[in-house]
């Protein structure tokens, strides 16, 4: 058999097939080993790349053994490197992450703290753990702003951690309660009324829980409903003080003073709770039933304390108006001798001072001086002229 | 050996080697018993907000610029950094020639310290309406082209001769302008506070009129702020860099407010001491409303003070007052603390038949919400209304109550803006802050509707001052914020509702009732059931909004009957007035008085 093979270097040449068998035979023998060494390689090759990643992985994992036995049985100080190091190696490790936070938690590092929370979060969406840690921790934050911007911003971040903890574990009584205070503090009503009676449904004697749904009913105009929650928890817990005074302001205001009176007088005295609210509510209350004396004077023990509390803020100087009006409330409190003195030496100061003139002549009409009262009065009214 | 052979070798060792490597790797990994990673979390859907809106509500344009209002406050700031600077200034609402038409009256501020050779101070300024939605400056025309360091005013007739007059407030006191025929047919002010015989030497801030002693004329209330001495200026710092800021009220005295009775023949009497306004502890006064709080038939006087307790001045008869705010549950928060009262307005929120009280509040406080339960008591209302979680970050100021989406219910309005410029650093808050409106729902209960009311209420600006008018006669309430430092915003309601609605303008006798019907009282009833509006004297912050009432009828084509009790306790009843239209109600005239159209002043192709 013949076959042609045409090409440009050999147009007419023939080979036959046992030549060409031949030829092949002799290049297979040739390469064959190259060939099988090339193979096993690549194949031991691979199978050693694979084998040092997987050696990697391992060290790595020693390396996070020797992390979370340092963290678990060592100082934090000395761990924190380590655990940082470990999570370097391994961003995703729940463990680290845990270990880390709770470490930077312990040592009041919060800021750092809330970063490893967050990227804990991330590593485990349906874990409630790690939420509830960011909730506490991020109020906490809040509390530690004054008043402003930030601190409404972690009350916000806190609260959507707290309803992501109860969306993933809805019999978290405790953080339940903690939303239901962040949704009150925010006026989230309908979410904290939500919230109370699903948890009630569970627990329906907890005093908490039926006093924050007794809060929430009374902050939503529903009376009725505020007045069943209170009988009941005041059933359970006779004096709870914060049950006590929502109970007080709900008589006060479908106008049975005389309900509300020896309740707050209790809550006042027990010094617990609210004082200063129980105090207002308690003026309230006497000045509807008549006893109008008693009332200003509480009145104005509430004002001094307001006064107190808002002149301590920054840029309020011990100027003649603070100290006008500081004389202003004591005289209110019944606290004479006080007011007299502090007025006494202001006038001593700033013998023109209207204001504290106006103050005495008050104050000496009163007491039936009417000739001090006229001296003060004519020279507050001509110094305020002269204003 | 050959290289070859040499090489295969290598290969071959080094293939055993990384084999044996891999192996012995593999054997150990699997071995030992290292901590597992968690597998990966499923998708993890957060919980959606159960709270989503999808009512339509108020409309508004800022038609500023193309209005022709060029209006810009004066920026008053110096390094000192005053109280001063920061409080003002407010704007008005005035029909000044009685055509129909709402001009805007603007009041500015100027130099803490001018300099004797400063001779173009900037001056307030009077915008004529052109009844096509722009507005041209007749200041010096009307002569109302005086400079002073203004801050609020009021708009009444006090001398019912038909025309409004102006009161405009300032550190230093306050001019009363009367509204008179000028030389040439038009209008013109005259400074007559001299022979009117009002002097308020202080710092007068936000001020009204009613008929307080039902003599038939407006009587004017004026609040007073601080005694503030430029010259012993108390030096506020705060913090380790020593960042300068206004100090707060507490720094600095303060004086009774002023209580001015008309004689009714262009004269005022200071009837402060005598009326027992002076009895109360001098506050420092930002917002006043005079309506009849109680019912009793007699205008009282609500006063918000800042950072100290609100004023009721309970009208006793015989132009007496006793100051009653503490006991009536309105003075102070819900548990007794004191509220940074700055605006304040009144109106029937719950459809009570009575007027309840909105009041501004500094940041981080919420605004407050006094619902009248009669009988001279107030019952806090601010959580139920859920007005006070969205105020919470803001620092309101002007605030006025308006049906501005015509369905019936009272929506609100509320300017914000911080009082101090460096507040990031001092208060860790914003500075310029969004101005917001409320939607009315019904019993007292309100849901922000800002975002989607229009781009200005989601442009942060340092608001102060607030007031309303249909300035187009469309039927809808429209909007002008005043801004510390900046220009005037116009705000056009373009609201689309097929709700009905109804103009009011009620007109005393002149006598027994003031000309403008200051303190009225309207039932309006339709089929969708009854409201009650008040025409109050004062209101918002430093600002006036007009006095024609322009109720929403919701789906009803018109008023079934509309009962009118005028300031001097005479009722009078209309029936089927029909919706969509301007009715004039004159005290005395059996019927009301449809008024078709108002007259164009310039027409435009």
């Amino acid at each position: 058999m013949k076959h042609t093979v045409r090409g440009k270097r050999s147009k007419k040449r023939t080979y036959s097939l046992s030549t060409q068998i031949a030829a092949s035979s002799g290049w297979t023998a040739r390469y064959r080993n190259l060939v099988l060494i090339c193979g096993l390689f690549l194949l031991f090759s691979a199978l050693g790349l694979f084998g040092w990643f997987e050696w990697r992985r391992y060290g790595n994992r020693q390396t996070v053994q020797e992390a979370i036995r340092s963290a678990k049985y060592g100082r934090f100080s000395d761990a924190e490197p380590i655990l940082r190091h470990a999570l370097d190696l391994n961003s995703g490790n729940v463990e680290l992450l845990k270990l880390l936070a709770l470490g930077l938690i312990h040592s009041h590092k919060l800021k750092e703290a809330d970063v490893v929370l967050s990227q804990w979060c991330d590593a485990s969406l349906t874990d409630a753990e790690p939420f509830r840690l960011r909730m506490d921790l991020r109020h906490n934050r809040a509390m530690q702003f004054k008043p402003g911007d930030e601190q409404e911003r972690h009350k916000e971040l806190a609260l959507a951690d707290g309803q992501r903890v109860i969306g993933l574990e809805p019999n978290d009584e405790a953080t339940a309660q903690k939303v239901v205070w962040l949704c009150l503090a925010s006026g989230r009503f309908e979410e904290a009324n939500r919230i109370c009676r699903s948890h009630l449904e569970h627990k329906p004697d907890d005093p908490e829980l039926l006093h924050l749904q007794a809060r929430v009913c009374h902050s939503v105009g529903d009376r009725h409903e505020a007045m069943l929650v209170l009988e009941k928890l005041l059933s359970i817990r006779p004096n709870f003080a914060p049950g006590l005074l929502i109970l007080a302001i709900l008589h006060y205001e479908a106008n049975e003073p005389d309900k509300a009176i020896p309740l707050l007088r209790k809550l006042v005295a027990q010094k617990d709770g609210s004082p200063k609210e129980a105090r207002y509510h308690l003026s309230l209350a006497l000045a509807k039933a008549g006893h109008t004396e008693e009332a200003k004077r509480v009145m104005a023990e509430v004002q001094l304390l307001n006064f107190e509390r808002d002149t301590a803020q920054p840029g309020v100087k011990d100027s003649m108006a603070v100290r006008v009006r500081r004389a202003e409330l004591l005289f209110g409190c019944g606290r004479t001798e006080e007011a007299i003195a502090s007025l006494q030496t202001l006038l001593i100061e700033d013998p023109k001072n209207f204001d504290a003139h106006r103050m005495l002549a008050i104050y000496y009409d009163q007491r039936g001086e009417s000739a001090k009262s006229a001296l003060h009065r004519r020279r507050s009214t001509r110094y305020e002229a002269n204003e | 050996m050959s290289i070859r052979n040499r090489f295969r070798l290598c290969l071959g060792v080094l293939s055993a080697l990384f084999g044996f490597c891999g192996l012995s790797a593999i054997y150990h990994t699997t071995s030992s018993s290292s901590a597992q990673l968690r597998p990966a979390p499923p998708h993890f859907d957060a919980p959606k907000n159960s709270i989503t809106s999808t009512q339509g509500g108020p409309q508004f344009d800022d038609i500023t610029t193309a209005s022709g209002i060029d209006f810009l406050h004066f920026n008053s700031a110096t390094p000192q950094n005053t109280i001063l600077e920061t409080m003002g200034s407010g704007l008005g609402w005035i029909d000044y020639n009685n055509d129909g038409w709402l001009d805007l009256f603007c009041i500015q501020d100027g130099p803490i310290r001018p300099s004797p050779t400063d001779v173009s101070l900037p001056t307030n300024k009077l915008y004529r309406n052109n009844g096509d939605r722009t507005f041209a400056d007749v200041t010096k025309a009307v002569g109302l082209d005086h400079s002073s360091f203004g801050m609020g005013c009021a708009v009444g007739d006090f001398d019912n001769d038909g025309f409004d007059d102006l009161v405009v407030t300032s550190w230093g006191g306050l001019v009363l302008y009367h509204n008179e025929r000028d030389g040439g047919g038009d209008r013109h002010f005259v400074n007559v506070s001299k022979t009117a015989g009002l002097n308020d030497p202080h710092w007068a801030t936000s001020c009204g009129w009613s008929d307080v002693d039902n003599d038939g004329d407006l009587d004017l209330y004026v609040c007073n702020y601080a005694e503030v001495d430029l010259a012993n200026y108390p030096r506020c710092e705060y913090g380790p860099k020593r960042i300068v800021f206004s100090c707060a009220p507490w720094n600095f005295a303060s004086v009774s407010h002023r209580l001015y009775r008309n004689d009714g023949d262009g004269k005022f009497v200071d009837v402060t001491e005598s009326s027992g306004i002076a009895d109360a502890s001098p506050a420092h006064g930002l917002g006043v409303v005079l309506t009849d709080l109680d019912g009793d038939g007699r205008i009282d006087i609500y006063v918000v003070n800042d950072l100290r307790p609100a004023y009721l001045f309970h009208n006793q008869g015989d132009c007496k007052f006793v100051e009653k705010a503490l006991f009536c549950g309105c003075a102070l928060g819900s548990s007794g603390e004191n509220i940074a009262g700055m605006g304040v307005d009144a109106g029937d929120v719950d459809e009570s038949g009575r007027p309840s009280l909105f009041v501004t509040n500094f940041h981080f406080l919420q605004n407050v919400l006094y619902l009248n339960a009669g009988g001279l008591l107030f019952h806090y209302g601010t959580h139920r209304s859920g007005l006070g979680r969205p105020s919470i970050d803001r620092l309101g100021f002007g605030t006025v109550f308006g049906d501005f989406d015509l369905d019936g219910r009272l929506d609100l309005a509320v300017a914000n803006g911080h009082v101090e410029r460096n507040a990031s650093e001092v208060f860790g808050a914003r500075y310029a802050q969004e101005a917001q409106l409320f939607v009315g729902q019904g019993s007292g209960r309100f849901r922000d509707g800002s975002s989607e009311s229009g781009d200005y209420f989601r442009e942060p600006r340092v608001g102060r001052g607030l007031a309303y008018a249909d300035f187009d006669n469309d039927g809808l309430m429209d909007l002008a914020f005043s801004h510390n430092g900046g220009p005037i915003a116009l705000l056009h309601n373009r609201t689309e509702t097929k709700n009905g609605w109804l103009r009011l303008e009620l007109l005393g006798d002149g006598k027994k009732n003031n000309r403008n019907a200051i303190g009225a009282r309207v039932e309006i009833e339709t089929t969708e059931g009854t409201q009650v509006r008040f025409l109050n004297g004062g209101g918002s912050y430093l600002s006036a909004s007009e006095r024609r009432l322009l109720v929403g009828l919701g789906p009803a084509h018109q008023a079934d009957r509309i009962t009118v009790r005028w300031p001097s306790g005479n009722e009078q009843t209309y029936r089927n007035l029909e919706g969509n239209r301007h009715w004039r109600l004159h005290e005395g005239e059996e019927l009301a008085v449809a008024i078709t159209q108002m007259p164009v002043r310039v027409q435009k192709e």
